[in-house]
């Protein structure tokens, strides 16, 4: 989804930038939700207290609410499909190849 | 802006807190409750041991999920109509608690049953179809919570309020590839997305 809304909106991203934070992904303020949403989803309060701030400066209040209910969203998503034995399509398993973030093992 | 996000969210919230106090497919108010408590690490005696072990497994460990597992929680008595049920509750309620930690609001308490007996809804046309328990068409994010209809319903919801309606169309569609949601950009929601997902090691 990432790669088609970049598509779509003329963006140039660098896929390797979500898994690695050291690079830049393209997405504007990608570091503030790299921070963000790793603090909210692994309950990080110390994490959370530097990260929150970080990204209200950076991209406002309205927009980090959002950023945070999306990563409660996607929590659930990956519940769901993880739970269900819904593993990634052939198509899904070449992101892994570009965003340098291999497959586990228990998806063969 | 950011206080209308916070009310429509907190209205999602309080329709969540009452659906998880009511009766479901399979299971009671008290049961559902109970399913939440054991979620969050609470002991609780209004369920088995393997429901306990299922709820805190989906919370905290989703990804080191097995077929070998969920066939072991089968063998423990669990029918596929409540292992959907659960999953469904504790996979929103973990929605709403990272979203209340992020903001930086306490654990909210639970919420108390209410009573009533389960509707016992039977799903008809469901079959194994890429997925370990039966789904109305192929499995996909759509359709993973074919047996607890009300799950799905509740799912939807959710989506559409922290994230995007699962639908194409103008407005917050998945569809809508320009959105900006609390001047959010799309590529900056999606980013969230996949990051959390890569957090969560979750290769869907």
């Amino acid at each position: 989804m990432l790669r088609a809304s970049a598509a779509a909106n003329d963006e140039t991203i660098d896929m390797r930038g979500v898994g690695h934070v050291a690079i830049e992904s393209g997405v504007p303020g990608d570091a503030e939700l790299s921070a963000l949403t790793d603090a909210a989803i692994l309950r990080d309060p110390d994490e959370l207290a530097l990260a929150r701030p970080r990204a209200i400066a950076r991209l406002g209040g309205a927009a980090t609410m959002r950023a945070i209910a999306v990563a409660g969203n996607f929590e659930m998503m990956n519940r769901l499909l993880d739970a269900m034995g819904v593993g990634p399509t052939a198509s899904m398993r070449a992101i892994g190849d570009l965003i340098e973030v291999p497959l586990p093992a228990r998806f063969g | 802006m950011e206080a209308d996000a916070a009310g429509e969210i907190d209205e999602l919230i309080e329709r969540q807190w009452e659906r998880l106090r009511s009766p479901g497919n399979r299971f009671t108010g008290r049961q559902r409750v109970a399913i939440a408590s054991a979620a969050r690490g609470s002991n609780n005696e209004a369920i088995s041991e393997a429901l306990a072990e299922a709820a805190k497994r989906v919370h905290d460990e989703p990804a080191t999920i097995t077929l070998d597992w969920l066939d072991t929680m089968r063998a423990s008595g669990i029918t596929n109509e409540e292992y959907v049920e659960l999953v469904g509750i504790v996979a929103q309620l973990r929605a709403i608690d990272t979203f209340e930690f992020g903001v930086g609001r306490i654990t909210r308490p639970l919420p108390e049953p209410i009573g009533g007996e389960p509707s016992g809804t039977r799903v008809e046309g469901a079959t194994l179809d890429g997925g370990w328990v039966p789904t109305v068409g192929p499995a996909f994010p759509m359709s993973v919570l074919s047996l607890a209809p009300g799950e799905h319903d509740a799912m939807v919801d959710t989506s559409e309020v922290l994230y995007l309606a699962p639908r194409a169309g103008d407005g917050f569609t998945m569809g809508n590839q320009h959105v900006v949601r609390d001047d959010l950009t799309r590529s900056q929601i999606e980013f969230v997305a996949a990051r959390t997902s890569l957090v969560n090691d979750c290769f869907y």
